[in-house]
């Protein structure tokens, strides 16, 4: 033809495709790009936790005598439920796996739950996922190579967590154990979500039957943990495992080669699975075809409602088994406390009987469920922004539609639905309780929980701001606003950390309802700048432009 | 006629340090087909979204039937809109989609929406993530036309149709404008834009470069010579008026805009054998507002080369 075609070079020639797997390269390349910005702010954060969790061991037991004392947490059902089951908490290494462990493996997990749903799901779901199927690579490899990059970031995550540690004068040995076992958990999440990824068409689906099977181990292994006779369900849960490890003193090679054998397989299967399936398709897909409804199409906020529905079934059912267990273990837990003669005499200090002291734990208990509830609403305005990064509020604001109006909408949505989780949770709470036997009333539970409402009101309106000033955060910062209070709120007073710090924390602020009464001042203060955050937020964004992705 | 159905003034919009429009000044009728072209990145679908104040203007203001765009409640309530890549809720069928976005806008003629959907070929019955690129057009399509908008703003609205379906958005256009409504078509189709179109604008680098009726833009346009000659080709390229000189088999095609006298004169000279003249195509038009390398002219001619239409249609050429 013309002089510049026979001056290009022949299809495919200086492309050994085939050959050296240079897709397979291309492919890792490509998806370690999209999860080293992730990976590498994760491990930044674990390690700086784990740093401050040694610090503040050595710190707060320097010697031998006050670690001994510490000895005393051994037997407290509470701690041994939600943190596992102490053990060589008479070294910092051994403290920290305990006390800081479950938050490090809870935040990994999800982290890597979410990440693999992103990959082996959400860049099919966008077609993304076509374009690098179109290279010579067959599905099933692709899935492998994803996985093998998830494996590389999440032993990044577990290496930083174990160099802290062994720097920190921990222990090599234990610290390499515990950070191996870290990414053994974190993998295992993340074949999970490897599997639900293949099994629903939808990323949002597959991420949430993930979440859905780590909340279910999270909460066998709480009541793996209830008590000694129930000490066998720790095998079927990997936070059991975790527990089971001992990675400071005499280590359970057992539970370590759980970690890591698991992954493998549910990796593998995965694999296979994505052989037996069409590329965008699913196995348990829905039919393209079906009837149409016409119910809460009426506008924005009845639509919002209709889209949300689902996932809020799955909050709901989530944080009230949560609540249900922390209920019905309220009274073993509490008998416990009131046996032991140290806490009578903190109790009697505080003036306080037995009954307040349970009142006291529910309400520490409700705490998490605050937290949950700040995260929820957060999630909650994350979807408002999704909606917008996808492109699909051009259509509805395209309409007579005011900004105000649609994002009106989704606030009261926010706040409904927060609420509906709040309730349901006060109820499960007390339905546990009253089949536990414990000495609480339904207004107890309710005042428990709705008291940690105004955080979740502050925290909506941090979002909210995000959403208005820097769109691309409003989940990634408010959440990390949300669990950072927490964690204050968790750790600093127990270390004396400043007072400062402490104020900073909406957690902080909190009344001990219902064994204290509830604090009206602080209430009203958090409410308030929740929706000053709020109005701010919503005039920014009637200002700004709209944004993609 | 007389009333501006859209009108912008000055409008304009940076983003960060990138200036995507700059000072437009524009003015549609109503019951136009108005044609907005330029290459891509060129500010169309920007000025689009300023219209429907998705996006903020950095400076400038634009109305739509009088009402300012940053009234979206009103000014919406005159218009629709079919966005250049369509994105619906993948959960959703298309009637339900439809039914939504209607609900939104008031009163829909249910009928009509009937007649669209069939007229289109669309089956609305499925969920949204099974439609192909020209499927979730259509339903952008429908829900445009559905309302009968004052305005309509469609940016490429036909990308991804077949041509079968591109001749049916072709006359509910034609329709609508015969209804008086206005039609507001950004597009890359150039026979698109010749057929429907009575006015275009041309937007390169986000400045308006020319709006005219397509019949003034064809005299404004230059004249294409194909000479056949029996010698060696003449240097024509510096003479007064040529904007481009291309070798052909025997011969040379020069395009002149103005008075061709001094060309005809050196062509004489150099043995001219026969001599056709035409009209530019409106790609050829079009290439020199865009400003396109001689390299890409060359490409577009070779795509465009195997037409019998382009070829024959010269000998003088009767405007249409």
């Amino acid at each position: 033809m013309t002089a510049t075609a026979a001056e290009s070079p022949a299809p495919g020639a200086g492309v050994p495709y085939g050959r050296g797997r240079r897709a397979e390269v291309a492919l890792a390349r490509l998806s370690a790009r999209l999860v080293r910005r992730g990976t590498g702010l994760l491990a930044l954060t674990v390690a700086a936790y784990t740093a401050v969790e040694v610090f503040s061991y050595l710190g707060t037991y320097p010697d031998a005598a006050s670690r001994a004392r510490l000895a005393t947490l051994q037997d407290n059902p509470a701690l041994r439920m939600l943190q596992g089951i102490p053990h060589a908490i008479d070294t910092p290494g051994g403290f920290v796996a305990w006390d800081g462990g479950w938050v490090l493996v809870s935040v990994v997990g999800i982290w890597a739950l979410l990440t693999t749903g992103r990959l082996l799901r959400g860049e099919e779901e966008s077609g993304r996922a076509e374009l690098v199927l179109a290279s010579p690579l067959r599905a099933g490899r692709a899935v492998l190579v994803d996985l093998a990059v998830l494996a590389c970031a999440i032993t990044v995550v577990g290496a930083a967590v174990a160099v802290v540690l062994a720097t920190a004068g921990t222990g090599a040995g234990g610290s390499v154990l515990f950070g191996l076992a870290l990414a053994g958990f974190a993998a295992t999440f993340a074949g999970v979500a490897a599997i639900t990824a293949q099994a629903f068409e939808v990323r949002r689906r597959a991420t949430g039957a993930a979440a859905a099977v780590f909340g279910l181990m999270f909460l066998v292994r709480m009541l793996a943990n209830s008590s000694d006779s129930r000490g066998w369900a720790r095998w079927l849960t990997p936070f059991g495992w975790m527990d089971e490890l001992h990675p400071y003193r005499d280590p359970r090679w057992q539970a370590l080669a759980a970690l890591l054998a698991v992954p493998v397989l549910l990796g593998a299967v995965a694999v296979r699975l994505r052989r037996a399936r069409d590329t965008g398709g699913a196995l348990l897909a829905e039919p393209d075809r079906r009837t149409s409804r016409a119910r809460l199409l009426g506008g924005p906020a009845a639509f919002a409602w209709r889209s949300t529905r689902g996932v809020l079934i799955g909050w709901v059912i989530g944080v009230a088994a949560y609540a249900f267990v922390i209920g019905s273990t309220l009274r073993t837990v509490t008998d416990l406390i009131a046996d032991d003669p140290a806490y009578r005499k903190v109790l009697q200090a505080l003036g306080w009987d037995a009954a307040q002291a349970t009142k006291a734990y529910l309400s520490i208990m409700a705490a998490l469920i605050g937290l949950l509830l700040a995260l929820y609403a957060c999630w909650r305005i994350g979807a408002a922004r999704t909606e917008e990064a996808a492109g699909r509020l051009d259509n509805t604001l395209a309409r007579p539609v005011s900004r105000r109006r649609w994002l009106v909408g989704h606030l009261l949505l926010t706040v409904a639905a927060t609420m509906l989780i709040a309730v349901a949770a006060s109820l499960a709470l007390w339905t546990g309780t009253a089949i536990g036997g414990a000495d609480v009333g339904i207004t107890d539970t309710l005042g428990s929980v709705l008291n940690t409402l105004p955080v979740a009101v502050l925290l909506t309106g941090v979002a909210l701001l995000l959403y208005g000033a820097r769109p691309r955060l409003t989940v990634a910062a408010s959440v990390a606003v949300a669990v950072t209070a927490y964690l204050v709120q968790l750790i600093g007073p127990a270390l004396h950390w400043p007072r400062g710090v402490l104020d900073a924390s909406p957690f902080h602020h909190l009344a001990t309802v219902p064994a204290e009464s509830f604090a009206p001042v602080s209430t009203v203060v958090m409410t308030g700048i929740g929706l000053a955050l709020m109005t701010v937020g919503a005039a920014a964004f009637e200002r700004r432009d709209l944004t993609g992705a | 006629m007389g009333n501006a159905a859209i009108r912008t003034e000055g409008l304009s919009k940076r983003f960060g340090r990138v200036v995507a429009l700059d000072g437009l000044d524009l003015s549609v009728e109503e019951g136009e087909i108005f044609g907005f072209l330029g290459p891509n990145g060129a500010g169309k679908s920007t000025t689009i979204r300023l219209l429907l104040h998705l996006i903020r203007p950095t400076a400038g203001s634009a109305w739509i039937m009088g009402v300012p765009v940053a009234d979206v409640e009103r000014a919406h309530g005159h218009l629709s809109y079919v966005p250049g890549d369509v994105s619906l809720w993948p959960q959703l069928t298309g009637l339900e989609i439809l039914t939504y976005l209607g609900n939104l806008s008031g009163a829909v003629d249910l009928a009509f929406r009937d007649e669209l959907v069939e007229r289109l070929r669309l089956d609305p019955g499925l969920r949204a993530r099974s439609y192909s690129k020209g499927n979730r057009q259509k339903i952008a399509l429908v829900a445009a036309f559905m309302t009968r908008p004052d305005v309509l703003l469609l940016d490429e609205p036909t990308a991804g149709l077949d041509p079968l379906m591109e001749a049916e958005f072709q006359a509910l256009a034609r329709e609508a404008a015969a209804r008086g409504q206005t039609v507001f078509l950004s597009s890359h189709i150039l026979d698109e834009v010749e057929d429907l179109c009575h006015r275009v604008a041309i937007l390169r680098e986000g400045r308006l470069v020319e709006i005219a009726a397509l019949a003034d833009l064809r005299r404004l346009g230059s004249t294409v010579f194909e000479a056949v000659l029996d010698g060696p080709v003449p240097e024509l390229a510096d003479l007064p008026g040529v904007t481009a000189v291309e070798p052909t088999d025997g011969g040379v095609r020069v395009s002149v805009t103005g008075p061709p006298a001094a060309v005809l004169a050196r062509l004489a000279d150099a043995g001219l054998v026969r001599l056709r003249s035409r009209e530019p195509t409106l790609e050829e038009i079009f290439l020199t507002y865009y400003e396109a390398t001689p390299a890409q002219r060359e490409a577009v001619a070779a795509a465009h080369g195997s037409r019998p239409a382009q070829v024959n249609d010269g000998e003088g050429g009767a405007p249409q």
